[in-house]
């Protein structure tokens, strides 16, 4: 195998003993590997210069989380690199647009499912992965052109709600007929959002760096933080194999390892917390110090698939989020005091 | 685990600290330490952080388990998944109100609007 080809780079960061060589080999993966896959495919779906880059930066940051993850681990979920970046860019994108364009989203989910569920359309992947879009009988022909696409002229009326569904499905077919070729969802859906008005509606957010465009409303913010305190009891509510699955996996919202933070800050000791992922205190703290453990190696002691464990730890945040907002709102809760002769309204806080 | 004796206790030292802090100790050194730490404020204050809150890693429901959803071709779980989000997450329950209407209109459409296109055209 060529040593610079991704998976090679790979094995060798997965296999260097120290840790600065190891940050050497990341940054060789990152740099010659994954930065201009990640560039190319945020460019061709983020036009704006600043947000393209904010996006690229995020991307990777994200990767350098997930391959620092995989050191350590025996087998690595990883079989090709290069597709592997390719995904994690495409998710972040797809999750920037949900958060800037929402009505362009919501039309791209309308066209999947229409092209899903017509029976004389359909949708397939192309050889580099992407969704791709036509007539039923036309599967593995080669797509048309964004170009061509740009210059079919559409009959529509202008409906920024985008609720004329009837509308988006006539001009679906209309374009396809026009074309006589398959089209790459992204551009089919840029197509439809120009003919129908809802290209350009965003949702205006400051975008000075990556973080702020994540941060929730001040509101949202505080519903969804919890004291450690809390969410220390909240857990030990949760089913086992979520507790499982949610601790030894715990993460912030900007992905930051934080079930470390328990015993520095007195909420609970090492041994407390070996009780409630259920395991001997020995057996726990050989794992403490390799904390977050990958979703394969926590699948392996749950017994279950990495595609459970992924799913036990959502279930787990939901239900703790769920319990956290109802703590919030029962905190802020004004509550009629009758001991008083008159009817006073006290907060709580 | 390394201690100093002062005052007639026995506390952890600037070494046995650091491996606490870097999770540089093995499983035994650790258990005692942690042991240490959790009634020792002297030892404690050496090493405590000052974090009180936080607000954990958050994920949205892809498109395809939405799709699973409105077509009512997810299973227990994942029902009970999108079930607990959308009841939290403004943006994700919006997609899934639209994709069910979507399906609504889709079923309720018959024949295809290019025939009905075409047939006006025609007539």
């Amino acid at each position: 195998m060529n040593e610079h080809a991704p998976e090679a780079l790979l094995e060798q960061y997965l296999g260097v003993a120290t840790e600065t060589e190891a940050d050497r080999c990341l940054a060789v993966l990152l740099e010659d590997v994954a930065t201009p896959l990640v560039r190319r495919i945020v460019l061709s779906s983020v036009r704006d210069l600043q947000e393209s880059d904010d996006l690229v930066a995020d991307t990777l940051l994200d990767l350098l989380r997930r391959l620092r993850d995989l050191r350590g681990d025996v087998v690595h979920p990883i079989q090709d690199l290069q597709r592997y970046i390719v995904t994690c860019a495409y998710n972040r994108c797809h999750e920037r647009m949900r958060d800037r364009y929402p009505a362009l989203t919501r039309l791209r989910n309308q066209l999947r499912y229409l092209f899903a569920h017509d029976r004389e359309l359909a949708s397939w992947r192309d050889g580099e992965g992407e969704l791709v879009c036509g007539l039923r009988e036309w599967a593995g022909r080669k797509v048309a052109s964004t170009d061509a696409a740009e210059r079919v002229r559409l009959a529509a009326t202008s409906d920024p709600a985008a609720e004329n569904r009837a509308q988006v499905t006539l001009l679906v077919h209309e374009l396809l007929h026009a074309l006589r070729a398959p089209l790459p969802l992204g551009v089919l859906t840029a197509t439809i959002a120009r003919g129908i008005g809802v290209e350009h509606l965003r949702v205006e957010r400051p975008l000075t760096n990556f973080e702020q465009a994540d941060v929730p409303s001040p509101e949202e913010t505080l519903a969804h933080r919890m004291s450690l305190r809390q969410l220390w009891d909240d857990v030990r509510k949760l089913a086992w194999k979520q507790r499982v699955a949610l601790l030894l996996n715990l993460r912030d919202v900007q992905g930051r390892e934080c079930l470390t933070l328990l015993p520095l800050t007195r909420t609970a000791t090492i041994a407390e917390i070996a009780a409630v992922v259920g395991m001997p205190a020995e057996k726990f703290a050989a794992l403490w110090n390799r904390l977050p453990l990958s979703d394969a190696e926590i699948a392996e002691l749950l017994d279950a698939t990495p595609r459970q464990v992924i799913k036990f730890r959502r279930l787990a945040r939901e239900r703790l989020r769920r319990l956290a907002k109802k703590q919030h709102d029962q905190n802020l809760a004004p509550e009629i005091d009758s001991s008083q002769s008159g009817i006073t309204l006290v907060t709580r806080r | 685990m390394s201690e100093t004796t002062r005052d007639d206790e026995t506390h952890l030292d600037e070494a046995a600290l650091d491996r606490y802090r870097r999770r540089a100790a093995d499983p035994a050194e650790l258990l005692a330490a942690d042991a240490h730490l959790a009634t020792c404020d002297r030892c404690f204050a050496a090493v405590r952080v000052d974090v009180e809150s936080l607000q954990l890693e958050e994920t949205h429901l892809r498109y395809e388990e939405l799709e699973a959803f409105v077509d009512d071709r997810a299973g227990a779980i994942d029902r009970e998944l999108v079930a607990a989000h959308t009841t939290q997450c403004e943006r994700c329950r919006r997609e899934l109100t639209d994709l069910a209407a979507a399906r609504d209109a889709l079923r309720a459409q018959k024949p295809s609007p290019y025939e009905v296109r075409v047939s006006r055209i025609r007539t």
